[in-house]
Order: structure tokens, then C-alpha cells, then sequence
């Protein structure tokens, strides 16, 4: 308040405020650099492309500039509010060239540990399959890591996977993943903007420890009617976007679909005679409405919903007898928000959301034997998700250039089912089981949380951005209450130059039961409980960055320290779907702490863009009943991680990608030695072979795998048709055919010698799952 | 139930992939150095007091287990050794003639040249009698039963076993059980069946106890006899993460990752354990 008061003059100040968008489609650009002229002081459009500045009376000099864009000088004469909408066109200069993104530099920004990705240099980077993924490119970041091979989980500065709110259109998506991790739910053509925070968490985001992924949809071309697809290795993809009421409303639909099992069908049914079939398909379809009501008013209706199935149907004709087997795996997401922009003033936009999110895994298997005189019938289903209804508001005031307020509150209702089952079993008429069971209570939480945040400008060199985050998490009658201080600060050294630091308290009151990396459908989100209180963390960064070739190149170096209290492991040996309640099987009252440097080097703007991102980090965990409650590394306590990531493009017709990474090896848990078990009647036997011996593990997590590097390259090939645009995109995933460690496993091995015996030999393998793959795939775009 | 995992199509997946991908590589994991594995269930009421001794080797190691004839090895009670063990060669175990006493701590210490000296203890329980033993009418498959127990106030742990009473079948008789103290061990559901249970008295320590179960009926058995063991702590928990251990060497977690479990081990120096067991007993005539 003494800051707004001292900000306050006698001049006589107007509000210019509006939106800023791209000429061609009508979206609305996030983070445009508005600024004033004469004091060189400015404000950036948020993500709906809505800014609001204060000046003094007069004639007054706006620029609005946007990288890839033409910049744009509007003299306005002010003598009262104003509203100034802006259409920006795209750069020639930039045309010939790949530009990525371009809001606020590295420098400017006062938050810390951010990092926005374009969709344009996703989509440039070589993927698995060729298929673009977006949480893969968010794995090449310096302090993410990714999870096994191939895997789509990622783990930002030492947290877990289930530490990372992923909000596609500001609702939580719980299971990013497809084909057991392998690909992410979000298809790149639909997506308008990524970013990534890390640390110095705003107030206005909660709910988990380690990270916030925002992916934003695009809105739907407001000037003309567009299309672009793919079709490619493992899946075909359309996108279709355009104006309903030109300027006024518009719509995309995007959707993708994997086809082997559609290939291999007849295969299958031909190889085995018709009698058995099986496959895996995943889908995604997204959609999305945007109508502008007026200036002031705007909504936005999106969904997105997308399924995995896996099935094996069999049957078998034998004597005097006929055998069935279906059996079904069948996981996904549903999201949905509707979202109404409203401008209350000039200086007071609000944004009113209301969301559901449903994620649902099944599994069953039904057998069924005809007889000759008489018939058997055995199936069993299993169910496990998570749905949430929630309500939100937002508010963005800005009073004047020096103050950015936001706040708002926020409610979800949730809905945990962490697992049932259903059995039964039936010979001729007489029915052995015929029973369901809930292995653990369905639970429901009412979550909420009030924010406040203002991002100060205390003079030219020096902003912060100050933040409290009060939340309550009600569930079995009992109040989880807190309250997260958050603090950020920018000092600019000079116009290249700036130092950061920041301070977050995080708590996270739902908790992920998984026992892998990579993001399995079976795992299970629950609530806090008595027994399994919400975890915490504590979390301070400190950056230097610095922009040099007139902003072509950001660097940063920035460290960090955070702390973890009541984190949640399963228990040795639990397995997630069993009979024991879930608060049975996990280790509470963990604690981690990591800390670690990161290294960031882009370059985001000339035919060469790209980065290298470098990691040195450590992560430790502690649970009184692992390791002798000893402090162990984490699983993916990853030393050392780099990443270069380059596209360059030759000509309008040719550009090329690569990325090569490399990291320390993952930690496992190996056997240090193997003994002889006793029986319960107390004998022994020595002779009996390997499954009698008993397993010795020193430590958790006591072995590091080997290094894990890899090149992926990929060139694209565009040409220009009448009717619109065409693109060949030819690459390599693990262009030079590293066998990279995915598990080791010990196995006994036997070689036949010359006098016919044979020679028992115990050896260790290592699985490795991607050889060289390469990957065509055909885009289109009109 | 964890059986019908088994079939989980993921792990089909990952199992198929296993082979194909794998290649055999130098695994650079610290040297072992063999240490002693002792292992002992003694049984005071029955003289049973066998004491295996062996080593450990190394995971990558080709070299076989051998039973240790040459070690030696010592009962002591407070620190005062009370028995020096001999070895029985023809069952490869050193056996004790002291006679061991209920609740009371022994240590054992056994020593060999090319070893450090592995030493161990553990407590007698004292047996907990059965009474109050219900029987119900013999159905077509299957006869009820009830008993029940004092359970003391410490914590206990115990072993329930049916066996067959007959000169022509010999073993383990199947039993079904909606016990929760049996809870988690079911084959298919949350029911208990099995040949035998082994428990622990969180549920209802320091109460009496009342066990319900449902056995399999023979025409030919005559008789079936109902043990229940008090078992030392280092028992239960040695077999309890040893069954957790071997599920989860067999399930599709150890190909997906989920952490191995470690083995109870209360022999320092070495592996293994020194457990205790003491029984009561009765016999179900079916008639």
C-alpha cells in the first residue's frame, strides 16, 4: 500500500488497455512487450493477450513488440481511458528465418526458473517415431530429467513425477501419458504455448511441489479456415481450425489415432485362422470454441478427451470342448473447461473457470469353456481414477506500470477411487464367486485456496514479485490447512544483465502410488490422510542471466536448494493392486532434499535457434523404514545431464534437427550377494536350486547404471502446392544405435561342453529397449 | 490375487521384450567377500536345536553353496558360552544338547578361519495354549472350526498349520479362513486359505482370540492335527519378507521396477537367522 501511495502523483493518468493478437489467425499472443515510450516502463499481455497500461494524460508512445513479429508504434493522445486493440503481422525479415518465441528476455523477467517452449521448435525437434511430443521436449530443459527410456515421465530439480501440476487449459490432466509412457497426451497441433516453472512459484499456482507444466490450446483461427495433419509411422493426425462468425467466433478440432492394430488385424486373424485377435490403439481428440461477446467479453469452451485399449481375444476348439478369452486394458482422460473473460474496467480484467478432469483405468478378463454337457465362466474386472470438478477465478488489476496484482480463489472437488475389483466364477450352474470389492474406501476432498500476488517495480533496476497462497484440503472430516509465502527478485545490472532470486513453500495434499518410472495406468492418486499427511517443500533459487547478440542468445546460470517433508514411497515389495488398503502399503514421513546448478544457453532467434542445457544435480531421500533409515539417493538422482537441441534451417524448403543427450546413469537397487534360505520347518536344502536362494540388497538404489546418451537427427523437406503446404520429415531416433540401459537383471546360463554336460554360468544383462529407429512421416497444411 | 496378475498384459509385453533387447554386459559391482550364513529354528519342546552354517557368495558367482563342517560354534547365555555345538555329518547341521529353557535369550557365535565371526540371539517364546475348541458338522468338502487363544500382552507372533494325521497321506491340509489377522495372503481374495498362516497379533494383542477356518474333508483322513506355533520375532519376520521377497521376484513389478525387497537378517556379520518356535497342539478326530 506505502508503494501504491508513493507511486500516486497529481498528474492526471488514463488507462490504456486491450488485446493483442496475430493479424492472420486472430489468436491472442501471451507476453508481448507493451512499453511506454518516453519512461521506457511497460507491462506484457497475459495469456489471453490482454494488457492494461496507466500514463499520464497527452500524447503518449506505445510500442508493442512481439519476436517474429513487426513491431508496432501507436501514438495515442490521451485524454481519457482508451481502449487500443492490436493486430500484429509477422516479420518479413523473420520469414526466411525460424524464430522461436518472444515475450519478456530472461533479463527483464522478474520470476525465475521459467522456461517457455515454442510449439515451433517442439515440433522441430526428432522424436521417437516421428511422433512430436511435447513432455519430451520438456525433458531436454536443464533441470528436468526424463525416466527410462522412451518414457514421457519427467522429474523436475529431484521430485518426483507426481510432483508436476500438468494443466492443459488450466485443468489438471493426472495421466500424461500413453502406451505405458512412451508418448504424451498432448498432440503438438493443437497447442498454442508451453511453459514450464520450475521454481519461485507464483501464488497463484499450488497443489504440487516441484513443478507447473501450463499447455495452452490454440483458440481457433478467427480470419479464415485452416487445416494441417500427418501421417506418419505410428499414428495419423488432423487438425482442423477456422472461423465460425469471422472475428467473432471461432473453433479447432484436433484429433490423432494410432493404427497398428488396424494393420496387424487381418494378420492376426488370418495367422490364426480366425480364432484369435487382439491389439492397441491410443486416440486424442481436442477441441475448443472461442466467441468474442464484445471488447470486454470473451468465452472459451475446450475439451479434451483421449483412451489407450489393449485386448487379446482368444478362442480354442478342443476335444469336446470350446475355450474364450477377452481380456481388456483400458485407460484415459477426460477434460473439460469453459472459461469467460471479463473485463470489469480497463484496469481489472477477471478470468471464471470451471473445470472437470476424470482419469479412469480398467482392466478385465473373462473366460468362458463350452462343454459338451455343461459350460464354465470365470471373468474379473478391475477399476481404479480420479475425477475433480473445480471452480476458479482469477483477477489481473493493474493500477498502474509499477503494480501487477493478481488474485483470485480456486475450489475442486475431488473424487479417489483407488481400486475395486469384481470376481466371478461359475461351472455349470454352480457359482463359486460371485463378489466385488472395494480394496480401499472411496474418498472425497473438497481442495480450495485463496491468492494473493503483485509483481512490484520498486524503481528501473529492481522488481519483485510478492505472494501469499492460503489453501485448505478438507477430507474424512478433518482440515488440512496452509499458508505458502512466495517470493521473487529481479536486479538489472543493465540491459543485458540481471541478477534473480527466489523463495517458494509448496504443500501438496494428493499423492501418486506408483512403483516405475514411466507413468503406468495403474497408478493411483489419493488423498492426504491422518496416516498419510500432505507433503511440503521448501524451495530457494538464485539466477544470473544475460542476454547478449542484440537478444539473440539468453544464458543463465542458476542454483538451487529445496528441502521435502512427508513424502510417500511404496513399501518394499507392495504392490499397487492387492487386497491391502493403500495406507497400508506406502512408507510415510519421507524427506528429500536436492539441490544442483543448472546451465541454459538458447538461441532464439536466426536460422540456427536451439539450446544447451546443462544439469549438475543431486537428490537424496530418507524414510524411517528404508535403507535402516539411511539417506539414499533418489532413482533418478542423475548427476550429471546435457542437452543440445539445434534446428537450423537451410532454405525455405530444407531444415534439420538434433538433439543429443546424455546423462549419469540411473541409480538401482542390485544384489550384492545371494545365500542359502531356511525353510519354515527349519530345514535346509542347498540342492534344490535358485529359488531357495535368498537376495541381498546392501542398499537402496546402490548401483548406477550406465551413462545414457543419444542422438536423434531429422530433416524436413517443405514444398509449396496450391493448396497449401507440404512437408517430408525424415529422421533417427538413437541415430548411432546406443544400447542404452533400461533394467539389468541377472540370469543363469547354461553352455554345453565338449563331454556333453553342461556349464552353469550366472551373468548380468542389461535390457536396452530402442535400438536405431528410423522414422518418415508426411504433414500437410492448408 | 496377485497370481492373476501374473497374466497382466504388461508384463507380457516387457517380458517378450526381454530377450529380445537384452545383451549380457561386465557388470562392475563391488567385490563380495563371503560371509557366514547361520540359520537355526530351534524348538526347545521338541529338541530341536539344528544350526546350518554356510556362506554367501557373489551374485556373479558360479561357485556352489556347502554346508561349513569346520566351523565352530558356540551357545552362550548372557555372554557365557553354555554349549559348544558338534557337527552331525550326515545331516550337515551342528546341533546343541543343552537343554534350552522357555523365554529366555541364547546367543549363538560361530567362527571359522576365512571368516569374520558371525554371532546372533534369540528369545524362546513360551507356547500359547489353545482351548475352547468348537467343531462343526462334517459337510461334503469341508468341516468348521473354531478355537481360540489368550493372547499375551507383548507382541506375538504366530504360525498356524493343518496337518494330515494318517498312515497312508502324509502333508499339509488346505484350510480357508475371513480371518483379518490373515489378511493379504489369500491366493485369490482377501480370504485366508492355505496350508499355513503366518500372523502376528496387531489385531488383537493382549485379548482373547477366537479363529474361525474351514478345512478341506477327506473320507480317508482320519484325523487332522492343528499346530499353532509361537514363533520368536526373527521368525516372522525373516519368513514374512522372505515371501515378500520371492513375490515380488516372480511378479511383473521386478520387470517394471518396483523396489526388491531386503530379507530380515539378525545374524551380525553374516546372513541368516536365529529363530525360535514353540508349539501347542491338537487333533481333530473325523468321525
Amino acid at each position: 500500500m506505502l508503494l501504491l501511495a508513493m507511486t500516486t502523483r497529481a498528474q492526471k493518468k488514463h488507462t490504456i488497455s486491450g488485446y493483442v493478437q496475430d493479424a492472420t489467425s486472430g489468436e491472442g499472443l501471451v507476453g508481448v512487450n507493451v512499453i511506454w515510450k518516453e519512461k521506457m516502463q511497460g507491462t506484457t499481455t497475459n495469456t489471453y493477450g490482454f494488457y492494461s497500461i496507466t500514463v499520464p494524460e497527452g500524447a503518449v508512445d506505445l510500442v508493442f513488440s512481439y519476436i517474429g513479429y513487426e513491431k508496432q508504434q501507436r501514438t495515442v493522445s490521451l485524454q481519457q481511458d482508451k481502449q487500443l486493440n492490436i493486430e500484429l503481422g509477422v516479420s518479413s525479415a523473420e520469414l526466411s528465418e525460424v524464430t522461436v518465441v518472444g515475450e519478456e528476455t530472461v533479463v527483464d523477467r522478474t520470476q525465475s526458473s521459467v522456461v517457455d517452449v515454442s510449439v515451433k521448435q517442439i515440433k522441430s525437434i526428432p522424436a521417437l517415431f516421428g511422433e512430436v511430443d511435447v513432455l519430451k521436449a520438456i525433458q531436454l530443459l536443464p533441470g528436468v530429467q526424463s525416466g527410462g527410456e522412451g518414457s514421457s515421465g519427467f522429474y523436475v530439480r529431484g521430485g518426483g513425477p507426481d510432483q508436476n501440476l500438468i494443466l492443459l487449459d488450466g485443468v489438471p490432466v493426472y495421466n500424461a501419458s500413453h502406451l505405458f509412457g512412451f508418448f504424451s497426451v498432448f498432440n503438438a497441433d493443437a497447442i498454442k504455448n508451453v511453459r514450464l516453472t520450475k521454481g519461485g512459484f507464483p501464488a497463484r499456482f499450488g497443489g504440487r511441489l516441484s513443478s507447473v507444466l501450463e499447455i495452452d490450446m490454440k483458440e481457433g483461427n478467427m480470419k479464415k479456415i485452416e487445416g494441417e495433419g500427418s501421417v506418419g509411422i505410428v499414428a495419423s493426425k488432423l487438425t482442423l481450425q477456422g472461423p465460425i462468425v469471422k472475428d467473432k467466433t471461432s473453433f479447432i478440432v484436433s484429433g490423432r489415432r494410432t493404427y497398428i492394430d488396424l494393420l496387424a488385424q487381418p494378420l492376426i486373424k488370418s495367422l490364426s485362422d480366425g480364432n484369435s485377435s487382439g491389439g492397441y490403439y491410443f486416440y486424442d481428440f481436442n477441441a475448443k470454441l472461442n466467441h468474442k461477446f464484445s471488447d470486454k467479453d470473451r468465452l472459451y469452451l475446450s475439451a479434451y478427451t483421449g483412451k489407450d485399449r489393449f485386448y487379446i481375444w482368444e478362442k480354442y476348439d478342443g476335444d469336446g470342448y470350446t475355450d474364450e478369452m477377452d481380456m481388456g486394458l483400458n485407460w484415459g482422460n477426460l477434460t473439460s473447461s469453459l472459461r469467460w473473460n471479463h473485463l470489469f474496467s480497463n484496469k481489472l480484467f477477471s478470468n471464471t473457470t470451471l473445470t472437470y478432469s476424470k482419469y479412469q483405468f480398467n482392466t478385465g478378463m473373462e473366460n468362458s469353456t463350452q462343454f459338451t454337457d455343461g459350460s464354465s465362466e470365470m471373468r474379473f474386472a478391475y477399476f481404479s481414477g480420479i475425477e475433480d470438478y473445480g471452480g476458479k477465478i482469477d483477477f489481473d488489476y493493474l493500477p498502474n506500470p509499477n503494480h501487477y496484482i493478481r488474485f483470485g480463489a480456486n475450489y475442486t472437488y475431488h473424487t479417489f477411487s483407488p481400486g475395486s475389483m469384481e470376481l466371478f466364477e461359475q461351472e455349470n450352474t454352480v457359482t463359486f464367486i460371485d463378489t466385488s470389492f472395494n480394496f480401499s474406501e472411496i474418498l472425497y476432498a473438497n481442495d480450495g485456496f485463496l491468492y494473493v500476488e503483485d509483481d512490484i517495480k520498486v524503481n528501473d533496476r529492481l522488481k519483485m514479485n510478492l505472494g501469499l497462497h492460503a489453501g485448505g484440503f478438507y477430507v474424512k472430516e478433518k482440515w488440512y490447512p496452509s499458508l505458502q509465502p512466495r517470493f521473487s527478485a529481479r536486479y538489472l545490472v543493465n540491459k543485458d544483465w540481471s541478477v534473480k532470486t527466489s523463495y517458494a513453500s509448496m504443500q501438496q495434499n494428493i499423492h501418486l502410488l506408483s512403483n516405475t518410472s514411466s507413468g503406468m495406468p495403474t497408478d493411483i492418486w489419493v488423498p492426504s490422510t491422518d496416516s498419510v499427511p500432505s507433503q511440503h517443500s521448501q524451495q530457494v533459487a538464485a539466477s544470473v542471466n544475460h542476454t547478449l547478440g542484440g537478444g539473440a542468445f539468453e544464458v543463465s546460470l542458476e542454483g538451487y536448494y529445496k528441502t521435502m517433508d512427508n513424502l510417500i514411497t511404496l513399501s518394499e515389495g507392495a504392490q499397487i493392486i492387492g487386497f491391502e488398503d493403500w495406507q497400508d502399503k506406502v512408507e510415510t514421513a519421507g524427506e528429500g532434499r536436492s539441490y544442483g546448478m543448472e546451465f541454459f544457453l538458447q538461441k532464439k532467434r536466426g536460422k540456427t535457434t536451439g539450446w544447451i542445457g546443462y544439469t549438475l544435480a543431486w537428490s537424496w531421500r530418507r524414510f524411517d523404514d528404508v535403507n535402516q533409515g539411511e539417506w539414499y539417493p533418489y532413482k533418478y538422482d542423475r548427476r550429471h545431464d546435457l542437452s543440445i537441441v539445434l534446428s537450423h534451417k537451410f532454405s525455405d524448403r530444407i531444415d534439420a534437427g538434433l538433439t543429443w543427450v546424455y546423462g549419469t546413469g540411473s541409480n538401482i537397487t542390485m544384489m550384492d550377494a545371494r545365500y542359502p534360505e531356511i525353510g519354515m520347518s527349519g530345514n535346509m536344502d542347498l540342492f534344490s536350486g535358485r529359488e531357495n536362494e535368498i537376495q541381498y540388497y546392501s542398499s537402496r538404489n546402490n548401483y548406477r547404471m550406465a551413462p545414457y546418451h543419444r542422438l536423434d537427427v531429422g530433416v524436413n523437406f517443405h514444398k509449396k502446392k496450391k493448396w497449401g503446404e507440404r512437408t517430408w520429415s525424415i529422421g533417427a531416433y538413437n541415430a548411432y544405435n546406443r544400447s542404452n540401459p533400461y533394467y539389468i537383471y541377472f540370469a543363469t546360463e547354461y553352455t554345453q561342453q565338449s563331454d556333453g554336460s553342461y556349464l552353469e554360468e550366472s551373468v548380468a544383462k542389461q535390457a536396452s529397449l530402442f535400438p536405431v529407429i528410423p522414422s518418415v512421416s508426411y504433414h500437410f497444411k492448408f | 490375487m496377485n497370481k492373476l496378475f501374473y497374466l497382466f498384459p504388461i508384463a507380457i509385453l516387457f517380458a517378450s521384450c526381454e530377450d529380445f533387447f537384452s545383451t549380457t554386459i561386465d557388470l562392475e559391482l563391488p567385490e563380495h567377500k563371503p560371509l557366514l550364513v547361520v540359520n537355526a529354528v530351534v524348538d526347545p519342546v521338541v529338541n530341536q536345536k539344528d544350526i546350518y552354517v554356510t556362506h554367501s557368495i557373489d551374485p556373479l558367482s558360479s561357485e556352489d553353496f556347502e554346508y561349513i563342517a569346520d566351523a565352530t560354534v558356540k551357545l552362550k547365555e548372557g555372554g557365557v558360552v553354555i554349549d559348544s555345538l558338534s557337527y552331525f555329518e550326515a545331516l550337515d547341521f551342528y546341533v546343541s544338547h543343552y537343554p534350552m529353557e522357555l523365554a529366555k535369550v541364547y546367543q549363538l557365535e560361530v567362527s571359522h578361519p576365512n571368516y569374520p565371526t558371525a554371532t546372533a540371539e534369540v528369545l524362546i517364546p513360551t507356547p500359547v495354549a489353545i482351548a475352547e475348541v468348537v467343531l462343526g458338522d462334517i459337510e461334503e468338502y469341508s468341516r468348521a472350526l473354531q478355537f481360540s487363544i489368550q493372547d499375551p500382552l507383548e507382541d506375538n507372533y504366530y504360525l498356524l498349520q493343518l496337518s494330515v494325521v494318517s498312515d497312508e497321506y502324509s502333508g499339509g491340509i488346505w484350510f480357508e479362513s475371513v480371518d483379518p489377522s490373515f489378511d493379504g495372503k489369500g491366493l485369490m481374495t482377501d480370504e485366508f486359505d492355505g496350508r499355513k498362516v503366518l500372523f502376528n497379533d496387531q489385531l488383537f494383542n493382549g485379548t482373547n482370540k477366537t479363529f474361525s477356518l474351514t478345512y478341506d474333508y477327506w473320507e480317508e483322513i482320519d484325523s487332522v492335527k492343528v499346530r499353532l506355533y509361537t514363533v520368536s520375532e526373527s521368525y516372522y519376520k525373516y519368513h514374512e519378507s522372505r515371501r515378500l521377497q520371492n513375490r515380488g521376484e516372480n511378479g511383473p513389478s521386478s520387470i517394471l521396477g518396483a523396489e526388491p525387497v531386503v530379507v530380515y537378517n539378525n545374524v551380525q556379520n553374516g546372513f541368516g537367522v536365529f529363530a525360535a518356535r514353540t508349539k501347542d497342539e491338537f487333533v481333530v478326530v473325523n468321525d
